[in-house]
């Protein structure tokens, strides 16, 4: 029973790291571009059989699914040194290859379109498992295939197998540019519903951090993709360290998630690694944009997962989280217990690394609400204008100009924000709803009747 | 000197696959997926076989399937374990509930040679098996939580948002009271996982390595060494007899946890799709959620007293797992009711 993960690789961003996912996977668990386990990969106690799966002719295979509405990108990953590790039949191109214009709408409606060929797929390869855990979807949220299609298999998933977990790690466009898709936060919010409806997890990529850092730390004066791609796929395999080296706790994804994610809603993760730099050891908060804010200083910690990989001294471990609970330098949630936990976790023996020690965070931080404030205040900006939006109306989901679904999505988006919010302030429990009774809180009511029905 | 260095030391000096390393990734759970799988699948079975003799032998081919499809399938020494009935209590274990207990009679044994078993007596195996039998309890009492926050998960999209006003709103209060409350049992139990790994597998290891490499001269070094380990394992573990206060509240608190599979009725498990959305959020068990909340809160005060008296600044014990269990002060807040509690005293 190895607690499989299905990879679905949507888009032209979903596959490019996805590709660099799977490179860094090969390397740790020493299997050759082929998928062949390498001669001196004898050591043995890892778990491959999580991510992949063997061929009768021993070959392991990436249980991923590679999808695309145009061929760019896959055609370089068949035509790379690694093509002959992936499942041929796992691939989906369109036929047309014309992609989805960095058009929500075209995605979403061409993914309809295709569902019963995809999920053909996704289903072969669940009967392939002995035990799915679920489903890890890499994509953008600003192009068209990625976001759209991305969206609909969300949704679909969510459907077909809603007692599997859906994990995302979604890239989110750099703020600080102008963007050549001018229509990007539309696309950003209708993905964003569906990240909050229906996926259970959801890594926070922030191309704006992923460039600061990429600049600020590693001195790259314009970092490429492939780049901050690399940074990506660092963070994903660090992430999955304790599926694949199990030690203690934290041996599958749902135990993970279930410390992780208190609130089955705030289930937007931010990620910090450390060292990406050999010279300096700096914890590099990804997503802290808005971090500098007099709003986001009431920011609150909701969990903290730290994954250490390497050799440490526990005793240093602990007495670093003193130091951090002394100096009050994470601050928590006030409405129920939280603290960091750690997980010591074993390092591939077949990478070598210049730093002995590497650490990723895995955080539930409230600060992401200003991520999506901003995602909806350009949105706001953009449909004030009412700019670009033939383009939608041109599907059967905008038709007769019925944008109704833009207006359900900014609700769901800044109700998210107003959870979030919530999370700040030490009464959290009783945000969106009543307790007249005062039950829920122990404080009893008044006249000191309780409702008869939770009466103990 | 670091860990990697003493443990290339020990296996010098034993051999690598020596016995105390083997044992500490089986009963000690240092790699405790294949533990996971055979704790999930005593726990799924449908046990038919009612005599003693057959059911062992079923358990012990659970065991063996366990570890095959593990990270420790290549382990040299995993043969050498089998389960063993602890006492002559028959086997309490029912198909209709599982409860914290429910493993107590089943003991894990690791077979020796000599010389070996000059040190591994059977009275340091028994000491292994115990910390085991408390390891499970406490991994049935995660799994428990994680069945929860499943549930929680697929009612996640009945509550969600934009549709409060479709729903009456007590009901989301009963999912928010529940959601809570498993945050905060869940909390507890995480914290103890955290706390045993990291003094368990880390800590007194180390000192049990550092020990092999100054203090040990001959066969008698080494099982005064070991015996020495295996106490501090047990104090770790809130197993020996002066913590007998604090197993007994921990062990009440992990009851909580397995408690909370009864706070959805009519099977948590099965959240039918045809109901209406309201019908399913008011199969929470409301009641039951306050009960366990009641029996959490009294069982948390217990163990703060016990805190306050406790010796403070030890490497071990409660004050360490207060500490993080009490990270974010939550436990010492104006507005708990455990401040109170502490100054009433």
């Amino acid at each position: 029973m190895p607690r499989e993960i299905i990879t679905l690789q949507v888009g032209q961003c979903g596959n490019q790291i996805g590709m660099e996912f799977w490179k860094q996977l090969c390397l740790e668990h020493g299997i050759s571009k082929d998928g062949i386990l390498e001669d001196f990969a004898t050591q043995g106690g890892d778990r491959k059989d999580v991510f992949f799966y063997q061929a009768d002719d021993q070959h392991y295979i990436p249980r991923a699914l590679l999808i695309d509405l145009e061929p760019r990108v896959i055609n370089g990953i068949q035509n790379s040194e690694y093509r002959n590790l992936y499942n041929h039949e796992n691939i989906f191109v369109s036929d047309h290859g014309g992609g989805a214009g960095n058009n929500w709408a075209s995605g979403y409606h061409q993914g309809k379109g295709v569902e019963e060929d995809i999920m053909d797929m996704i289903d072969r390869e669940a009967d392939g498992s002995d035990s799915l855990e679920g489903f890890v979807l890499c994509h953008s949220i600003a192009g068209g295939t990625g976001s759209g299609m991305g969206s609909y298999l969300l949704e679909t998933l969510n459907d077909r197998y809603s007692k599997k977990l859906v994990q995302t790690y979604s890239v989110f466009p750099n703020q600080m540019e102008t963007s050549d898709v001018v229509v990007q936060p539309y696309n950003s919010l209708l993905t964003l519903k569906r990240l909050t409806l229906n996926a259970d997890c959801v890594v926070v990529l922030d191309n704006t951090a992923l460039n600061r850092i990429a600049v600020e730390r590693l001195h790259l004066s314009n970092p490429t993709f492939a780049q901050t791609n690399s940074l990506v796929s660092t963070v994903m395999s660090a992430s999955t360290t304790t599926l694949r080296y199990p030690g203690y706790m934290n041996n599958d994804l749902v135990g993970l998630l279930a410390s992780l994610i208190p609130t089955p809603r705030c289930h937007f993760l931010m990620t910090g690694y450390t060292p990406l730099t050999v010279e300096r050891q700096t914890k590099n908060i990804m997503v802290s944009s808005y971090a500098r804010t007099k709003e986001a200083s009431q920011a609150k910690y909701i969990s903290i997962l730290n994954i250490i990989q390497g050799e440490v001294d526990p005793t240093q471990v602990h007495e670093s989280l003193q130091r951090i609970r002394e100096r009050k330098l994470v601050n928590f949630i006030e409405w129920g217990p939280a603290s960091i936990q750690v997980a010591l976790s074993r390092k591939s023996p077949y990478v070598q690394t210049s730093h002995r020690v590497s650490g990723l965070m895995l955080a539930s931080h409230t600060s992401i609400r200003h991520l999506f404030s901003k995602c909806l205040s350009q949105y706001e900006k953009l449909r004030k204008k009412q700019a670009f939006l033939d383009n939608y109306r041109k599907f059967p989901m905008f038709a007769d100009n019925d944008l109704s679904e833009f207006d359900e999505s900014r609700d769901v988006i800044e109700s998210l924000v107003d959870e979030y919010k919530a999370c700040e302030s030490p009464d959290y429990i009783k945000w969106g709803m009543e307790d007249p009774g005062h039950v829920l809180t122990g404080e009893g009511n008044a006249s000191g009747t309780v409702d008869p029905k939770l009466a103990v | 000197m670091d860990l990697q260095k003493k443990e290339e030391g020990a296996e010098l000096a034993f051999g690598k696959d020596w016995a105390m390393k083997t044992l500490r990734r089986y009963h000690f759970m240092e790699i405790a997926d294949w533990a996971d799988l055979f704790i999930m699948s005593l726990w799924n079975h449908k046990w038919c076989i009612t005599e003693a003799e057959q059911r062992l032998a079923e358990i012990q081919g659970v065991l063996e399937s366990s570890i095959q499809r593990s990270s420790c399938e290549c382990d040299h020494n995993k043969d050498r374990l089998y389960v063993y009935m602890k006492g002559h209590d028959t086997m309490p274990l029912s198909v209709s509930a599982i409860g914290l207990h429910s493993f107590d009679f089943l003991g894990l044994g690791y077979r020796v040679d000599w010389p070996v078993s000059i040190v591994l007596t059977p009275g340091a195996l028994k000491i292994y098996s115990e910390i085991f039998s408390f390891l499970i309890k406490v991994k049935l009492a995660i799994f428990s939580l994680t069945d929860v926050w499943r549930s929680l998960k697929e009612l996640r999209p009945l509550i969600s948002l934009n549709q409060h006003a479709e729903l009456r709103k007590q009901e989301v209060g009963h999912f928010n009271l529940l959601m809570k409350m498993r945050h905060q049992v869940n909390h507890f139990v995480s914290t103890l996982q955290q706390y045993v790994e990291s003094q368990l597998s880390h800590v007194s290891w180390c000192n049990f390595l550092h020990s092999l490499q100054h203090k040990v001269r001959d066969m008698m070094d080494l099982e005064s060494v070991h015996m020495a380990y295996l106490i501090d394992s047990l104090d770790i573990c809130f197993l020996s007899n002066e913590a007998r206060p604090v197993a007994r509240i921990i062990d009440s608190i992990l009851q909580c946890s397995l408690d909370f599979r009864s706070c959805l009725r009519g099977g948590m498990w099965d959240v039918g799709t045809n109901e209406d959305p309201a019908g399913r959020l008011s199969r929470i068990n409301a009641s039951q959620v306050l009960a366990i909340k009641k029996t959490f809160e009294k069982n948390l005060q217990e163990l703060h007293l016990c805190y306050l008296k406790s010796p403070k600044h030890e490497e071990y014990g409660l004050s360490r797992f207060w500490g993080y269990l009490n990270y974010n002060e939550y436990y010492s807040d104006v507005g708990n009711e455990m401040r109170y509690y502490a100054f009433s005293l």
